[in-house]
């Protein structure tokens, strides 16, 4: 019997390859990760080399202060590794804040070219060109499955042997997953040899279970799109209706969802700002920040800023719905660079900030006098025990916490399409 | 058999099909959707642009005055960029500037599209129209009905225009249904005033629509037409679509990167450091051992010594003012090639995205709604113009200031200089009774009447300025179609119908 799923499963890959289709996918795939990994790359070393620069630029600050009013430090966040993989919101909102406890709200600023002009571009990352191309190439391998062999005949001849309907799917199911998921590896695998060559220091550390974990993600994204693509089939009598079927869904998935769900988060929360965003900040005071992150820092506006906030995490949420938003959420989550991410950021922000509080009024106890004023003769500031805020990363075991709810919705597609296309497999009128 | 007999088959054939009737619906919906959509996002930037006007006037000084664009209310038509672009600009005396970006002031949802008619009639109906055309010739030869069409004294000419204005009848009248409802929705919820300006930047656009769509059938008639199988043309169709919609705007996006790349942001900075501290080097020291110096000339009565402390202030202001001028010059040198690359890069991206009818479609649109690059380009324009008004108003202002700010070097007293120190000056040495003072070369802080100020308020551009953007484009978009036409024509001739 095993024989019988074997040679069926094989038949579809061999026919795949036969007609180009896998040579097709696999160059397509290869050709994402020359580009990806190249531009990730570069994209990580700039970030980083600013980073290198800016990280300590505080201290000199602190070395010049004269009074407490002067002692402000900066929380910086490195650039993550991980970002080469995919970007996410990444770090435009924000990778510098300076905190100057009790004298003034948080300033946060972005190591990312931060004009107006720029946000215009598209990102591209290897996750969000994979996740197309996955899920395109699922449905379109897939939708040939059972409708096709109906029309060609072939799904009569196959069901006259001694062969359960529910081993018939199962082995074409499992071909299609072949089929696509076999020229993703090549891909996978040219993108980490590019890393591993050109920036090896970006798969230390917990990098690497993040990969992995990865690429279990993509596994279940594409069984839940082959899922998808076998339904349609399925569905329909003919190879053409499930062909449009299944592209259809996967407009309606991939094109359609993400701006609806976007749409939604914006009927729903709203973005009202008191306070108008207003950066008079010419190019003169620009350049007289001579010691300060060469960015544009603007201060938090906690109201705003929650509700910026609620509304991308409701959008996120009504993007988890479908396979393709809970994949690229999870790939975000798991290179610590979704809105999560920035969250946690400013979260360690606003915790330093009371820290520095703390530290300035009891300095400020020992000495009452030097809060604004200062004479000739005081000597330099006290600045022992300042707090030096770090980043405190995101763990593997948190960040897979949360990629528990992605997680489950990318299962439950890929269990419910499967288990869908059985049962109605098992009713399936296989007569021309 | 006339051109007429074969679009009343094909209509007919098509309203036969289960696709009208999701087409009816989702079209209904679709449309409906981007009326509601529209209607909070006007108001909420009307909201915002009241309140920015409010704190503009507040911050005005002779440095610089913020000029305002006023939100579009064609912005239900297609959003274009304008979530992304800048409000406002910056004017000074002497140059226009681009706002820098508040980082966290950005919405994280800024990037994803919005529901307007860029975007239900670029991916939605595109789709739509390549999905009603595919199977009109392939999947009529696979029924062997084309065959018996053929017959007819018909050429095949006639076969392809009508099944071309059949397909166009039951397509237009969907979109017109469409558009119908969502202005219907938008007009009664009165948050914008059609005007007749309003009305006819409409009517270009449904013209423009119909031969979007029109060119869409034409693509589908040719994938069609080029293939035997009717699910070889839906392929052909799937692919062309996905082309257009998601890999020409991202390779777009990916290749003007290569060819008009810029600068990182650290090279920027650097530039601007530098310029910065060669102006702390051309600085003239002042000191008080120069005032020492002549106050200790024996040679000198009182009266001449105070000319020469007049003489040594007066050129100490020059080379101030000299290497401020200088350092001005650079810094704003810099900040127009940055722009300027940013620029360039942005047009790259529009040049390139151009291949795909889509974009073509939707930059089309959102340049007369008056959302788009170019037509922020325009108001920039406006801005340079306006600067001449600021400039003179400036000159006229620092003038009256100037005269009132005349300082002679006599004898004062420590209070006094203290005084005169924090009302006008820059740097300032008191020495021996006598007071040596650079007047401040930035006004930013100096409290000015501002009821003189010459007020800018930009209301978009003219339609005629959007018409003639939009020229070469709508041009390609023709070309396009023809080209596609003529496509289709060849290879339905060359056509095996057996």
């Amino acid at each position: 019997m095993m024989e019988h799923f074997l040679l069926i499963a094989g038949k579809r890959v061999q026919l795949n390859f036969i007609t180009g289709k896998l040579v097709l996918a696999t160059l397509l795939f290869i050709l994402v990760a020359l580009v990806t990994a190249w531009l990730g790359i570069n994209h990580y070393r700039a970030r980083q080399a600013l980073y290198d620069e800016m990280k300590d630029v505080y201290l000199l600050r602190l070395q010049r202060a004269m009074v407490y009013a002067e002692t402000a430090v900066d929380l910086n966040r490195p650039p993550e590794k991980l970002s080469v993989l995919a970007r996410g919101v990444g770090e435009r909102y924000g990778s510098v804040a300076k905190l100057r406890g009790k004298y003034g709200p948080i300033t946060i600023a972005s190591r990312e070219k931060s004009n107006f002009l720029l946000v215009v571009m598209q990102r591209l990352d290897f996750a969000t060109l994979a996740a197309l191309l996955l899920s395109l190439l699922g449905v379109f391998f897939a939708h040939h499955a059972v409708a096709g062999e109906r029309e060609e005949g072939t799904l009569a001849l196959t069901l006259s042997h001694a062969l359960p309907r529910y081993k018939l799917i199962l082995a074409e199911y499992l071909a299609t997953l072949i089929s696509v998921f076999v020229p993703f590896c090549f891909g996978w695998g040219v993108f980490l040899l590019i890393i591993e060559f050109k920036a090896p220091y970006l798969l230390t550390d917990d990098a690497g279970s993040r990969c992995v974990l990865f690429f279990l993600a993509s596994l279940i994204f594409t069984t839940s799109f082959v899922g998808l693509g076998v339904l349609a089939s399925v569905l329909s009598r003919q190879a053409i209706t499930a062909l449009l079927m299944a592209f259809l869904g996967w407009v309606g998935l991939v094109i359609v969802h993400p701006a609806l769900s976007a749409w939604a988060a914006r009927v729903m929360v709203p973005l009202r700002s008191e306070t108008v965003s207003f950066s008079d900040l010419t190019v003169f005071e620009l350049a007289e920040q001579v010691d300060e992150p060469a960015l544009t820092p603007s201060e938090l506006d906690d109201d705003y800023v929650n509700r910026n906030f609620e509304q991308a995490h409701l959008a996120s949420a009504i993007e988890q719905i479908s396979p393709y938003g809970s994949f690229l959420a999870l790939a975000q989550i798991l290179t610590r660079t979704d809105i999560g991410s920035v969250g946690r950021f400013y979260r360690q922000a606003r915790q330093a900030n009371d820290q520095l509080r703390i530290w300035q009024e009891a300095k400020l106890r020992q000495y009452p006098k030097r809060e604004t004023f200062y004479a000739g003769d005081w000597g330099p500031l006290d600045i022992n025990g300042i707090p030096q805020p770090i980043f405190r990363e995101e763990s593997l075991r948190e960040s897979m916490m949360r990629a528990i709810t992605p997680a489950l919705s990318l299962c439950v597609w890929a269990i419910l399409t499967w288990a869908f296309s059985l049962v109605i497999f098992l009713r399936y009128d296989v007569r021309a | 058999m006339k051109w007429w007999e074969v679009v009343r088959q094909t209509i007919l054939s098509r309203l036969y099909d289960y696709r009208l009737v999701v087409l009816y619906v989702v079209s209904v919906l679709a449309m409906s959707l981007a009326a509601f959509s529209a209607i909070t996002d006007l108001g909420q930037a009307k909201g915002y642009y009241e309140k920015l006007r409010a704190v503009t006037r507040e911050k005005a000084n002779l440095e610089m005055v913020a000029v305002l664009k006023r939100p579009s209310p064609l912005a239900f038509l297609a959003e274009g960029q304008s979530k992304n672009l800048p409000a406002y600009l910056l004017v000074s005396a002497s140059f226009v500037d681009y706002p820098l970006a508040d980082v966290s002031k950005r919405p994280f949802l800024a990037s994803r599209p919005s529901l307007d008619w860029a975007f239900v009639i670029g991916y939605l109906f595109s789709l739509v129209a390549l999905l009603m055309s595919f199977d009109a010739v392939a999947g009529e030869r696979e029924r062997g009905t084309l065959k018996l069409v053929l017959s007819h004294n018909v050429s095949r000419a006639t076969v392809l225009a009508g099944k071309w204005g059949g397909i166009m009848m039951v397509l237009v009248p969907v979109f017109l249904l469409g558009a119908a409802i969502n202005l219907s929705i938008i007009i009664t919820s009165r948050v914008i005033n059609f005007t007749a300006e309003i009305m006819t930047v409409i009517a270009w656009v449904v013209g423009l629509t119909i031969i979007f769509l029109g060119a869409h059938v034409i693509i589908g008639l040719l994938a069609s037409s080029l293939a035997a199988k009717a699910s070889t043309a839906l392929v052909i169709c799937f692919v062309f679509w996905v082309i257009e919609v998601v890999l020409v705007p991202s390779s777009a996006a990916l290749a003007s990167q290569f060819l008009a790349p810029i600068p990182d942001s650290k090279i920027y900075q650097t530039e601007l450091k530098s310029a910065q501290q060669r102006y702390d080097v051309n600085r003239p020291e002042i000191s008080s051992l120069m005032i020492d110096e002549i106050l200790d000339r024996p040679d000198l009565s009182d009266r001449e010594k105070e000319n020469q402390l007049n003489e040594l202030q007066q050129t100490i202001i020059r080379q101030h003012r000299q290497a401020y001028e200088t350092l001005h010059r650079e810094l704003i040198q810099i900040r127009e090639q940055y722009v300027n690359r940013l620029i360039r890069q942005s047009h790259m991206v529009q040049l390139l995205s151009a291949m795909s009818p889509v974009s073509l479609y939707q930059s089309l649109l959102s340049s007369l709604a008056g959302t788009d690059f170019r037509n922020h380009e325009l108001f920039y324009r406006a801005a340079n113009q306006y600067r001449q008004s600021f400039a003179r108003w400036v000159e006229r202002m620092k003038r009256a200031m100037r005269s009132k700010w005349t300082i002679t070097v006599k004898r004062v007293s420590m209070q006094d200089f203290d005084r005169t120190v924090s009302e006008l000056g820059e740097v300032g040495i008191y020495e021996r009774g006598y007071m040596l003072i650079i007047p401040r070369l930035s006004y930013k802080d100096v409290p000015i009447d501002k009821s003189t100020l010459p007020w800018f308020d930009y209301e978009g551009g003219s339609l005629n300025d959007r018409l003639h953007l939009i020229l070469r484009q709508a041009a390609t978009l023709m070309v396009l179609t023809t080209v596609a036409y003529a496509m289709a024509w060849i290879a339905f001739i060359r056509y095996r119908v057996a």
